[in-house]
């Protein structure tokens, strides 16, 4: 027992945050409404008869009248058929108030109407018509306790009413986020907006806003338990409402301090603020409050342990509240019941109010809404802090601009000489970066120069070598078939006749010899065109070449024992690398057997993916090294031309007795491709 | 009495083959072609006992034709009559299928004697060309290294960088690299270590 009533208690507190329901009329000049109906009898013409129907429904007069139903009925009617979209809109607007009180769907589905109307006109009649009627369509979510969608259309048309400088609107709109925000427990931003209603109000001059604001003011002090200062803001605001006739205001400054009394268990007084409050809502058939004030006069009914009287009154209200739609007014009766049937140990009824109380909760406040609402505010405070930005570089330019005037003139001289002197200096820099830049590039240019002419006789000599190459293989060939071709059908022929022919004895042996010469001349005819150019290192390349050609030296005239031997890759290279290898190892070979006397002689080949090496080794008689300083041997000068027209490596090194070694690398082993020059 | 293909493009050299097959007693039939696709032409239809191939052909070379006929015929018995005298020629013909390797100023005793072999199975290479192929054999030993590469080993033993060995040897760091990579490759050694470990073991360098 102790546990529920704990649970009660609690939730009374959380009611009591978000109990209090202000209602809002518009800011609209409120014009009065005899005066409107006594037009409306005149002919009037469509137009005008939607204007003043319009008119109407924002007077103040408006919710009193006893035929409005049939008003709206006729706007809506005529607003079917205008043509003018922004008239239209405005009808919407107005039914949408109009229906807001009574008919929350069909608010609900004017609104809309009027914003797809504006969105569709674009333009400054569009945005601004669009803002002000997000405004009110906010207003009918704030009303149905969905907060979370009422402050992000009011946060969506504060921007343009910014920009259009409507300060009415924007009071308007901050007193309605001030409550939204406190209706969401959050208090620091319900006052930083309160704050802002007040200052908009006193921007526009307009009273009854400024009404509006003290008396929100009003309301959070008396949350923050300031009772005294609360009444005083009340009472402001009453005087401002009691000095215009504004009997909704009226009823908002008795519900008030309604509240105020409540708050501070003075019941008495409360309830009489609270009937008063009552009164006036239903004298101007403001059913939403009349409803509010109804529960509230129960709920401190109830307060005072006057248990039948208060149920009796809650259970009205709660019909009332049914008929209107308004969960959130429902929510809180059934609340209020929930306790005094426990209180007066009903358990049964007490859980069944509870029950629809806490479904009713989460109708309206799912976790969702509060996410979404931190969320549109996070958005909402950047882009504000934006634009305050700019206003705030606006403002302060025009005070520049005004206070500023003569500095200005000792800036701009200052600047154009200090402009001056960097454009003089930026020259001069330049100027000097200009030369360097010139003197580099003349020197890469004399380099770029000197490579091409390296290049080019780079060039010269391998077209030489390659020209040199070709003609000798094109002999070669000429001889080996031509002559050779010729030589051997000369042997056979001699071959056939040998049987037909008689010979003395004398005669077979000459005849033999001359035989025997011929097949030395063919040999010695291959051997010639084989030097001139190996078929073997055209159509199997280096190793192979090499190969033959040291077995073909085997038995030379200096008895030297010759031994070749590779490593690495057998791949084929480029023809000008085998030539030039092939012909530089032909004349060191051919050096060391004429010259050296060695009796050994190595030859090794090296090859791998980007790299060829080839190392001739003697252990001759060998060489001061100096001779090739002084006396340069045309068969050193020629291998190392070879060498260097493909971009080689070559280093030979010698002592005396002790042998020769010349090795020879080519690397990379690209070349470019053989230009022919002219 | 044998049927014979002569793949040869010299008249003179085909004429001479053809009447000392013929009138040898040894040859029946004697087809020439006088190039490697009519050659591949006349196998189709034709089995000859013995093929008579020259190396220098318009068309193809008579080694790579060596090849193709054997994969297409593999008991096809060809006998290699060659100009060419040169090592590369012999091994490349050889390894290719041809069963003998004449070169053409061979006696006529000799090219009778080379088909009677090849005819009756026998691998059959003239005294020349045996020669030629002995002579190459002994030079598939150890590798050998040259005077300067033992320096370089010896350096590089010693712990010596390329600059430094470069240094003392008076040679570009350049050549000196050049000197250690043949040396890997000679030693087949995949690193520094491994060709000093290796060097040693051969004896190329001594250990401390």
């Amino acid at each position: 027992m102790m546990k529920l009533n704990l649970k009660l208690f609690l939730k009374c507190l959380a009611i009591a945050v978000v109990l209090l329901f202000p209602v809002f009329t518009s800011a609209g000049q409120t014009a009065n409404a005899d005066s409107l109906i006594l037009k409306l009898r005149k002919s009037l013409s469509k137009e005008d008869s939607i204007r003043t129907l319009i008119e109407l429904c924002y007077s103040s007069g408006f919710r009193v009248i006893s035929d409005k139903d049939e008003y709206l009925e006729n706007l809506e009617r005529l607003s079917k058929e205008e043509k003018d979209p922004e008239l239209k809109a405005e009808a919407f607007n107005a039914l949408g108030k109009g229906f807001e009180e009574t008919n929350l769907v069909k608010a609900n589905e004017k609104y809309l109407a009027a914003l797809n109307l504006y969105k569709n006109l674009g333009g400054k009649n569009g945005e601004w018509g669009y803002a002000k009627t997000l405004l009110k369509y906010g207003t009918v979510f704030h009303y149905n306790g969905d907060f979370g969608t009422a402050i992000k259309m009011y946060l969506d048309a504060e921007n343009t009413l910014n920009k259009y400088n409507d300060f009415k609107q924007l009071a308007l709109l901050y007193i309605k986020a001030g409550d939204a925000y406190d209706k969401l427990a959050n208090p620091e931003k319900r006052n930083f907006y309160n704050q802002k209603a007040i200052d908009f109000a006193l921007k526009c001059n307009d009273e009854q806003l400024l009404g509006k604001a003290y008396m929100t003011k009003a309301i959070n002090l008396i949350y923050d338990e300031k009772y005294k200062d609360a009444e005083f803001f009340c009472n402001k605001a009453n005087q401002i409402a009691l000095a215009s006739g504004d009997k909704m205001q009226q009823h908002i400054f008795n519900y008030n301090m309604g509240l105020l009394y409540s708050r501070r268990e003075l019941y008495d007084q409360s309830l009489t603020f609270y009937k008063k409050a009552f009164d006036l809502a239903k004298e101007i058939k403001a059913h939403n409050d009349e409803c509010d004030a109804l529960y509230k006069v129960g709920l401190v009914q109830y307060y005072m342990e006057q248990y039948s009287i208060a149920r009796k009154t809650l259970l009205k209200a709660l019909i009332f509240a049914d008929s209107l739609k308004s969960d959130i007014l429902k929510r809180n009766i059934y609340d209020a019941l929930s306790c005094l049937e426990a209180d007066i140990g009903n358990h049964k009824k007490s859980n069944e109010y509870l029950n629809k109380y806490i479904d009713l909760i989460y109708q309206i406040f799912s976790d969702e809404s509060q996410k979404q609402v931190n969320f549109l505010e996070a958005k909402y405070q950047s882009q504000k802090r934006e634009g305050e930005i700019i206003q705030l570089q606006d403002e302060k330019k025009i005070k520049d601009l005004q206070l500023t005037k003569n500095r200005q003139w000792i800036i701009i001289l200052l600047s154009i000489v200090l402009l001056l002197a960097v454009i003089s200096f930026s020259l001069h820099f330049n100027y000097q970066q200009k030369k360097t830049i010139a003197k580099k590039e003349s020197e890469l240019k004399e380099q770029k120069i000197l490579e091409l002419e390296k290049d080019r006789q780079l060039l010269a000599t391998q077209s030489v070598l390659k020209g040199e190459e070709t003609e000798r293989s094109r002999l070669a060939r000429d001889l080996h078939d031509g002559l050779g071709g010729l030589l051997l059908s000369i042997k056979l022929s001699l071959s056939n006749t040998k049987e037909n022919m008689t010979f003395t004895e004398d005669g077979v042996d000459q005849y033999n010899k001359a035989l025997g010469l011929l097949d030395t001349s063919m040999k010695e005819l291959r051997r010639v065109a084989h030097n001139m150019m190996p078929e073997a290192l055209v159509k199997f390349g280096l190793k192979d070449a090499l190969a033959d050609f040291c077995s073909s030296l085997v038995n030379n005239e200096s008895n030297t024992q010759i031994t070749f031997q590779s490593f690495g890759e057998e791949k084929r290279i480029d023809s000008r690398y085998e030539i030039g290898l092939y012909r530089i190892a032909q004349e060191l070979i051919n050096n060391a057997l004429k010259y050296s006397k060695a009796t050994e002689l190595m030859v090794q080949l090296i090859q791998e993916a980007d790299r060829v090496h080839l190392t001739v080794q003697d252990n001759g008689k060998g060489f001061d090294m100096e001779i090739l300083k002084t006396s340069k041997g045309a068969g050193i000068a020629n291998i190392k031309s070879r060498v260097e027209s493909l971009n080689g490596y070559f280093d030979i090194y010698s002592e005396p007795d002790k042998g020769t070694e010349a090795s020879i690398e080519f690397k990379n082993l690209s070349l470019p491709e053989n230009q022919i020059i002219s | 009495m044998i049927d014979v293909l002569i793949v040869e493009d010299h008249p003179v050299v085909v004429e001479g083959m053809k009447k000392l097959l013929v009138e040898s007693g040894i040859a029946k039939l004697c087809v020439t072609a006088s190039n490697g696709k009519e050659a591949l032409t006349y196998l189709k239809n034709f089995s000859p006992d013995i093929v008579l191939l020259d190396i220098n052909l318009p068309d193809i070379n008579g080694i790579d034709l060596c090849k193709t006929m054997k994969c297409q015929y593999p008991d096809l018995k060809i006998l290699a009559i060659s100009s060419f005298s040169q090592r590369s020629y012999i091994m490349r013909m050889m390894e290719n299928g041809a069963m003998g390797y004449l070169l053409k100023n061979s006696s006529e005793e000799e090219i009778l004697a080379a088909v009677n072999d090849i005819l009756a199975g026998k691998v059959h290479l003239d005294g020349e060309v045996n020669e030629i192929l002995k002579q190459t054999d002994k030079s598939d030993g150890a590798p050998i290294l040259s005077r300067r590469e033992t320096e370089v080993l010896k350096y590089i033993a010693d712990g010596f960088t390329n600059q430094e060995i470069g240094d003392k040897m008076f040679i570009s760091p350049l050549t000196v690299d050049s000197h250690r990579k043949n040396l890997l490759m000679k030693l087949n050694a995949r690193n520094t270590a491994a060709l000093i470990k290796i060097a040693i073991a051969k004896g190329f360098i001594e250990a401390d």
